[in-house]
């Protein structure tokens, strides 16, 4: 039935405490043909949600409430999960290790999401 | 059968939205409307879908909704949320939060939002120096308090149908007491993901809901924009009782002689 979305099939993890923004995230997802994993509000969550699941590409917000972590970002890394970064209004300068991961500068549409999200390789 | 008529009279004012709310329970003077026009000055921005404040954070300002929506929520640690509750203009989002230590709620921007962010001692100067505000803002808790009240209710007893429908008349209403509709359309900017996480509903039967209210003719809504052709229809169908928002001017006993 969903044969031709762009994201089919794929599951994709969401990281972001911002709710109402989470919500629009995943919906954008799922009308894409992906299979949400979360949303995530902090890393503890994320990581119990990475843990036996299999996870095929994630976008990840830095700012989880009290300023940015990169939890996460190293456990994806570690498990060659590809992923994006969802950037605020206060980024952070993102350290090296990460600097060559795709980012997508909030406020951004469910098009401009979906597209991202596609363009992450398999790892 | 319940009273469903409303008092009209505030759509004829102008002012700022809370000027417009709290003159659905008393006259206000120019003194009183300049006040809260001074507390109005320090402005916060805050983008759609992002959090205003967040459970655990110290609050130390009062928020006055100046422009947009935003919505009031609860987590659970599993992630699962719930909309408590939604502001409009002219809501003050929890008068005297300052005196707790941590907020036990998140609220988030529905839309763009523009809020005042009040002091601790903007607010003493306020109740201290205008009696009538201080009744009227006390009058603004009590409706809050009914409106929650409803709300569970609401979610508790009423059909799916019934609590979208009610969730429809309740902010036209509310609205329309601070001036922001026209005829029998507003600006309606929930989500169906939102209006399920209000009326503790899936996004699948909330859609299926809002199929039957377009057909039984009850509900326009596209592009974020309500219109209800037959307010008193819809009022019957969702056994709407207005009593609860207590505009029918209640403290006439305190209106300004100017």
């Amino acid at each position: 039935m969903s044969d031709g979305l762009p994201l089919d099939g794929r599951h994709i993890l969401v990281v972001e405490d911002q709710y109402l923004l989470a919500r629009d995230v995943c919906e954008w997802l799922e009308a894409a043909g992906a299979e949400v994993i979360g949303p995530a509000p902090n890393s503890g969550r994320a990581c119990e949600l990475l843990e036996g699941r299999n996870v095929d590409a994630a976008v990840v917000d830095i700012n989880l409430g009290n300023g940015p972590t990169y939890e996460v970002a190293s456990r994806l890394v570690e498990r060659k999960v590809p992923f994006i970064f969802a950037t605020g209004y206060d980024q952070a300068v993102i350290p090296a290790e990460f600097e060559a991961m795709p980012r997508l500068e909030k406020p951004f549409r469910g098009t401009d999401l979906v597209r991202a999200v596609q363009a992450l390789s398999p790892a | 059968m319940p009273e469903t008529t409303v008092d009209l009279s505030t759509s004829f004012v102008s002012g700022s939205p809370v000027a417009l709310k709290l003159h659905a329970f008393t006259k206000l003077s120019d003194a009183d409307r300049e006040a809260l026009e001074r507390i109005s000055k320090r402005v916060r921005v805050v983008d759609a879908r992002r959090d205003l404040i967040n459970e655990g954070d110290s609050p130390t300002h009062v928020h006055l909704m100046l422009q947009g929506w935003a919505a009031r929520y609860k987590a659970l640690p599993d992630g699962k949320r719930q909309i408590v509750g939604l502001f409009v203009p002219g809501d003050f989002c929890d008068l005297n939060v300052y005196i707790l230590n941590q907020m036990d709620h998140s609220i988030g921007a529905i839309t763009r939002l523009k809020v005042a962010m009040i002091t601790p001692e903007e607010m003493d100067e306020l109740t201290s120096n205008f009696p009538r505000i201080t009744q009227a803002l006390l009058w603004h808790e009590l409706v809050s308090a009914a409106t929650q009240r409803e709300w569970l209710l609401n979610v508790g007893q009423r059909t799916a149908y019934q609590r979208l429908a009610h969730l429809f008349i309740e902010l036209y209403l509310r609205l329309r007491t601070v001036g922001l509709t026209q005829q029998n359309s507003c600006d309606f900017p929930l989500t169906q993901n939102d209006l399920a996480d209000a009326t503790g509903l899936t996004p699948v039967h909330v859609n299926r809901m809002l199929q039957d209210l377009r057909r039984d003719g009850l509900i326009e809504l596209e592009r974020k924009h309500l219109r209800i052709p037959d307010i008193e229809r819809l009022m019957d169908v969702s056994m709407f009782n207005p009593n609860y928002l207590h505009l029918n001017h209640e403290g006439a006993y305190l209106d300004s002689n100017e």
